[in-house]
């Protein structure tokens, strides 16, 4: 069952990922010199450089034509894949607060304001989180039960959120705002004195919400960006979070982080 | 803003959990067709909460925490009851939340302590029916709507080693604070004791004993006494349990059907459980010079310290066993042993009124006592004379020194113990 969660899921980042990329290649945007604001033009000295480079022909054959606007526009495009850790606090069945578990997950955003909008600072405001997080708890240890009677569990959450960033001044940190939505699908095993194992599992809506702070690492330095220009991944992206979601009628909170490449 | 409508949206979604009225139809886990355990669907009758699991029955509260024997703290026999509580449920805790699926109608638990819970609301539920069908009539008001607290910690810092004074595998019937506590499990790995019907149902007995022979008192006076008196008593309520526990598997819907040996359930150690079964034939039920001897001369806490005061409830149990189920008369011992614990008609005394007599000569408070007053609340001639052979033979009665008075002029010391 979880493979085709999987599938599903990857399939989804898939899509987005393409639905952007074609939005992007409609867009007159990331040509547009003036939307870069002044930290990022500080972060990316290519700037200062720009008018050593031709300005772009039409007619330029594809592989010079992509590097050298690269290099005059802002290599985000805004898209990112983030690989997520963390703890997971489990709405406690028992009543004991809490129950502890690892949380692992494959998160895509898009800061889809980029590509949307023109306004240099609201640029830098909007993103969307598409994330999977997956938990779970197998056998006896835990809250799982004993050896001879226990429950195995696994939690998949799969949700959108809508964010809210604010820039730190002039630092590549921002803190962000989310609130979103999407399923938790759950499976429980119960195994009982050595007999098969009883399955059930259900979809249920979660609510998403959180804060977090959110980190754009550049990937290549002033040198060797100077010599070889803009090569391809230009950002390392890197979060911390306290997300909550509300489960049916239960609370679970994730505490940890991400961390990924930002296109 | 279509964001926000859709966040509004999925908000109002995942808002609510399950919502019914009782009977609620769940899952739990009970007996098969193989007498093991395993999901069956049942009802829980009396719920009113089905995720905190809640009812008329009883209210499991999760995360609560008991503390008692402190040194610092007042003693508790000079405290009111609601004082009492205080002092002593340090940690009042709060809802526990049964994560539970609804599929097509029927509500399944979908994690390890939810079918923990669901599952000992159920025994509780059907020890609750047990009595109050042996209660025969009589209400049963104050017997519902005690708290269990789920995996509750009780800490005595009366024990020395710090590393022992939490309590762990184990289920308790606590008058202190009026509420049954199951302890973590830690060294018993079968099935949690609070999964357990027998157990659940011989807990469940503790707090009859208590409301009824000790007249509910939350601490009561009786616990003033030491050796012999409080020994006796304390045997007594453990064989009653037992008895009592056994009597819950033998009519729970969907149970296990009668089973003495309950225990095994949850205990590894054979030997253990052997030693509780009171339907064994033979003479592994009579009272030996041992357990004479402790009777006499432990102290009490030093008596249940070794377990001596289920070595004799189950030397009780025996007699009352084996005077009923040979000639098919279990419910009508049963119902005399609930009229056994309280009764203040002079003909035959209940014993409540025994130990309230007795409360500063404690010595009368005898095993000859005891049984002579189960004795005089069994009706029909057959029933009394065999349990006052019973009780005579396994517990080593001495009707000479100290009367039998409820006892049939035509009963012998039964035949199976060495006298
Ligand atoms: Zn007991």
């Amino acid at each position: 069952m979880s493979l085709g969660r999987t599938l599903l899921v990857l399939a989804l980042v898939g899509s987005t990922a393409a639905w952007a990329q074609r939005k992007k290649d409609d867009a007159p945007l990331p040509y547009d010199e003036q939307g870069e604001d002044d930290d990022k033009r500080r972060d990316l000295p290519r700037r200062s450089d720009a008018t050593s480079e031709p300005a772009p022909e039409p007619d330029v054959e594809s592989k010079g034509r992509r590097r050298s606007l690269a290099s005059l526009d802002d290599p985000n495009i805004g898209l990112s894949l983030e690989v997520v850790g963390a703890a997971l606090l489990l709405d406690s069945s028992r009543g004991q607060t809490v129950e502890g578990l690892g949380l692992g997950g494959i998160r895509v955003t898009w800061e889809w304001s980029r590509t949307f909008l023109t306004d240099e600072f609201w640029r830098e405001i909007f993103f969307l989180d598409l994330t999977w997080f997956a938990s779970r708890s197998s056998g006896p240890g835990g809250f799982g039960g004993t050896t001879e009677i226990f429950d195995s569990v696994n939690y998949h959450y799969f949700t959108l959120a809508p964010a809210f960033a604010f820039p730190l001044g002039k630092t590549p940190l921002a803190v962000y705002g989310q609130v979103g939505g999407g399923v938790n699908y759950q499976t429980s095993s119960i195994f009982v004195q050595s007999q098969d194992s009883t399955n059930i599992s259900a979809v249920r809506f979660v609510l998403q919400y959180g804060l977090g702070l959110r980190a754009r690492i550049h990937f290549i330095s002033e040198e060797s960006f100077r010599e070889n220009g803009y090569t391809g991944i230009p950002c390392l992206s890197v979060r911390l979070e306290l997300t909550r979601f509300r489960r049916a009628y239960m609370d679970d909170t994730v505490i940890g982080g991400s961390v990924g490449i930002t296109f | 803003m279509r964001v926000a409508v859709a966040v509004l949206m999925v908000a109002f979604l995942v808002a609510c959990g399950p919502n019914v009225k009782a009977p609620v139809t769940v899952m739990a886990l009970l007996y098969n067709g193989s007498n093991k355990l395993g999901p069956k669907q049942t009802t829980l009758d009396t719920v009113t909460n089905i995720t905190a699991l809640k009812g008329t029955v009883v209210n499991l509260v999760g995360g609560a925490g008991v503390t008692v024997n402190d040194p610092d703290g007042p003693d508790p026999f000079s405290l009111s009851d609601e004082e009492l509580l205080n002092a002593e449920l340090t940690s009042r805790g709060g809802d526990v939340h049964a994560n539970l699926i609804d599929k097509g109608g029927v509500l399944w638990p979908a994690d390890f302590h939810s079918w923990a819970m669901v599952t000992t609301y159920w025994n509780f539920e059907q020890s609750f029916n047990y009595f109050k069908a042996i209660y025969d009539g009589e209400k049963t008001d104050t017997l519902a709507g005690a708290q269990v607290l789920y995996w509750g910690n009780y800490t005595d810092l009366g024990v020395a080693d710090p590393a022992k004074q939490v309590l762990t595998d184990n289920i308790i019937y606590f008058s202190d604070v009026r509420s049954f506590l199951f302890a973590p499990f830690s060294q018993l790995q079968k099935v949690p004791l609070a999964m357990n019907l027998g157990v659940v149902g011989h807990e469940f007995s503790h707090r009859v004993f208590n409301q009824k022979a000790f007249g509910n008192q939350a601490h009561p006076v009786e616990l003033r006494w030491d050796g012999a008196p409080l020994n006796v008593v304390k045997g007594v309520d453990e064989g009653l349990a037992d008895f009592h526990g056994w009597g819950v598997t033998c009519v729970a819907k969907e149970g296990p059907g009668c089973s003495t040996r309950y225990l095994a359930l949850s205990f590894a150690d054979e030997a253990a459980v052997a030693a509780r079964d009171f339907s064994l034939q033979g003479q592994q039920n009579c009272m030996s010079t041992a357990l004479r001897t402790a009777i006499d001369n432990l102290h009490t806490f030093e008596f249940q310290r070794v377990g001596m005061e289920y070595k004799l409830g189950t030397l009780i149990a025996a007699a009352l066993y084996q005077a009923a189920e040979p000639i098919g008369q279990r419910d009508i011992m049963q119902k005399a042993l609930i009229q056994a614990y309280d009764d203040d008609s002079t003909q035959s005394l209940g014993l409540r009124q025994l130990f309230e007599a007795n409360l500063n000569t404690p010595e009368n408070v005898t095993l000859e006592a005891v049984s002579d007053t189960i004795l005089s609340h069994i009706t029909g001639e057959e029933l009394r004379r065999r349990a006052c052979a019973e009780l005579w033979d396994r517990l080593d009665l001495h009707p000479d020194m100290i009367p039998l008075p409820h006892c049939p002029n035509t009963a012998t010391r039964g035949g199976t113990c060495p006298q």
